[in-house]
């Protein structure tokens, strides 16, 4: 039985070996955690602010931008092909 | 008066830079429509993020934001700025960059271009176009509106909105008729490095200056935090209703992760691309960046409401040129005002250009010459500006309404540009009624003709992103598949192997 497949390129010699199956599923689970977290919220109440000025919400919000964007630079470079 | 005349000064000296970048651009630019539409595809990390970031920030973040932000508080950070600095990047993998290998095998310029070829129906072409323009003028009124705000308050009233809107229309369409994509990728690099410096000075030095009048047991930013925590504690919370009930805050973070690939004019400059590096990069730097602008815009609504205390919907729109008129002397007034001017045209142009090169590419007949496109294109570009400009005279509602309207629009095409690039048996009808039912959804849970109890909590949008995908893959089930041949030109060709079946 025949079944279509996507054509892929070969790879470059400077590339590095694709992300293998655990390692996109570890992906995914990263992505889902972040998914989740972003549900969260912190409260101020009489908590004094972060580094002097800022709200503990908006602290927690950057912090998580931050793990995203660690997110982002590993999809980048292990997940997304740098063929065309 | 001559506060007024230092404006205009640095406002005529901003204009003159970018009317000069246009100017050598133009002097660059071919008379092919790839090079007018797509600057010969050859955007690299730096003009392609800058232009992607300039594409992405407009009056919404700077003006639009802190207005919101006066009336709730800081969890409009997070409701706005947090969820997009994954879903972007997301959506540039699984849709922008097949996208962009797919427009360069096949030479398409515009989204709409790339799934005609992509079902080999022209009538699909025309179905698109229609969407992306009902929500794309929208969103260009929030823009031009900012700046008829803007240049208002911090004149005083001497300006007025209507000569600064239809200002900034005209000089847009002056340099973008003229260079193209190229004009508009180069003046985005500008124009984004004035929008984010001008942005972070003005956050430490009102920060500074307010917080050193009515600061809290400290001077500067941390006085003036203590003090607004002291007295309006709860703009520093996220409250739990409204926008930010669990139901909305989840369907709005659906709308902003996922609408930004669907801008017509987003799409466009990712073809633009000249590798797979560029794209790559641009998602690296964009959630350093967002940091960098959101912060500030969040907090300049939050500090507005100490001394202007009690403004009521709109008028808060105005609260981040206010500051400025307040603490900043003539001279950052004027960038300020230039500052707002680099964020509404390093949008207003790609927007404006896209729709054109739409227009000349999937609804006129086809067979046109190249340069009869280009002057089509220009024409058309006038008139989208007389349209933009009427409905900003009218300014039917706040910034940040119109803009939800246009962003939840747009996340009805997602499963359409999604699909039609990664599921071959994804059809045409698939595509026409994932759209069709996707926007009629919108629509009628907007206009609440399906009451709002009855949208269990959920945005229009929520509702009109599972219609669209309901319909995307009823439709394609139902329907016969594309021919192999037509997918196989814009998809790239399979290969047949040879599998055991299981016993």
């Amino acid at each position: 039985m025949t079944q279509p497949v996507q054509v892929q390129p070969e790879l470059d010699p400077g590339d590095r070996a694709p992300a293998g199956p655990g390692e996109r599923v570890a992906f995914a689970l990263a992505v889902v955690a972040l998914l989740a977290t972003h549900m969260l919220a912190f409260e101020q109440g009489e908590h004094g602010l972060v580094l002097g000025w800022m709200p503990r919400d908006l602290a927690y919000r950057v912090a998580w931008m931050l793990a995203a964007a660690g997110v982002v630079f590993w999809m980048t470079a292990r997940l997304w092909p740098n063929h065309e | 008066m001559a506060e007024y005349g230092i404006h205009v000064a640095v406002v005529v000296a901003y204009f003159l830079v970018v009317l000069g970048i246009g100017a050598a651009a133009f002097r660059q630019s071919e008379t092919t429509a790839e090079d007018y539409f797509l600057g010969g595809r050859t955007a690299k990390t730096v003009v392609l993020f800058m232009a992607l970031f300039g594409t992405n920030v407009t009056p919404f973040v700077l003006m639009g934001i802190p207005g919101l932000a006066y009336h709730h508080g800081v969890g409009v950070f997070g409701l706005n700025a947090a969820i997009v600095v994954l879903g972007i990047p997301l959506t540039f993998w699984l849709i922008g960059y097949p996208a962009w290998i797919a427009a360069k095998r096949t030479g398409a310029v515009t989204p709409a271009e790339l799934y005609v070829r992509r079902f080999g129906v022209r009538w699909i072409g025309y179905l698109m176009f229609a969407v992306f323009f009902a929500y794309t003028v929208p969103y260009m009124v929030t823009a031009v509106a900012g700046v008829g705000i803007a240049a208002d308050t911090l004149s005083g009233g001497a300006l007025g909105y209507a000569p600064a809107t239809g200002g900034i229309l005209v000089i847009t369409l002056l340099y973008t008729s003229l260079g193209g994509m190229r004009a508009t990728m180069w003046t985005n690099v500008f124009q984004g490095a004035v929008f984010l410096g001008f942005t972070l000075l003005a956050f430490f030095l009102i920060g500074d200056r307010l917080g050193d009048q009515v600061g809290l047991g400290a001077d500067g930013l941390r006085g003036l935090m203590t003090r607004i925590h002291a007295d309006n504690p709860r703009l520093f919370e996220v409250p739990r209703e409204g926008p930010f009930a669990p139901g909305e805050w989840a369907s709005w973070a659906l709308a902003i992760a996922l609408t930004v690939i669907a801008f017509p004019h987003m799409m466009v400059r990712i073809f633009a691309a000249k590798d797979v590096e560029a794209l790559k990069n641009a998602c690296r730097y964009y959630p350093l960046a967002m940091i960098l602008l959101w912060v500030p815009a969040v907090l300049f609504g939050v500090w507005a409401t100490v001394e202007h205390p009690g403004l009521v919907g709109k008028e808060s729109d105005a609260v981040f040129p206010m500051l400025i008129f307040d603490h900043l002397g003539p001279v950052l007034q004027g960038l300020a005002l230039a500052g707002i001017l680099a964020a509404v045209m390093s949008t207003l142009d790609a927007q404006l250009l896209t729709l054109s090169s739409m227009l000349t590419r999937d609804v006129l007949p086809a067979g046109l010459d190249e340069r009869r496109q280009v002057q089509l294109g220009r024409v058309f570009l006038v008139l989208v500006a007389g349209l933009t400009w009427a409905v900003v005279l009218a300014r039917p509602a706040s910034i940040f309404k119109i803009a939800k309207l246009s962003f939840s629009g747009y996340v009805t095409l997602v499963p359409t540009l999604f699909l039609g690039l990664r599921w071959r048996r994804f059809t045409v009808a698939g595509a026409a009624s994932s759209i069709v039912l996707g926007n009629a959804v919108l629509l009628l849970t907007w206009l609440e003709v399906v009451p709002k109890a009855a949208q269990l909590g959920l945005l229009p949008v929520a509702w009109g992103l599972l219609a669209a995908i309901a319909g995307a893959v009823a439709g394609s089930l139902l329907s016969p598949p594309t021919s192999p041949s037509v997918a196989e030109a814009v998809l790239g060709p399979v290969r047949e192997a040879t599998t055991t079946p299981s016993p």
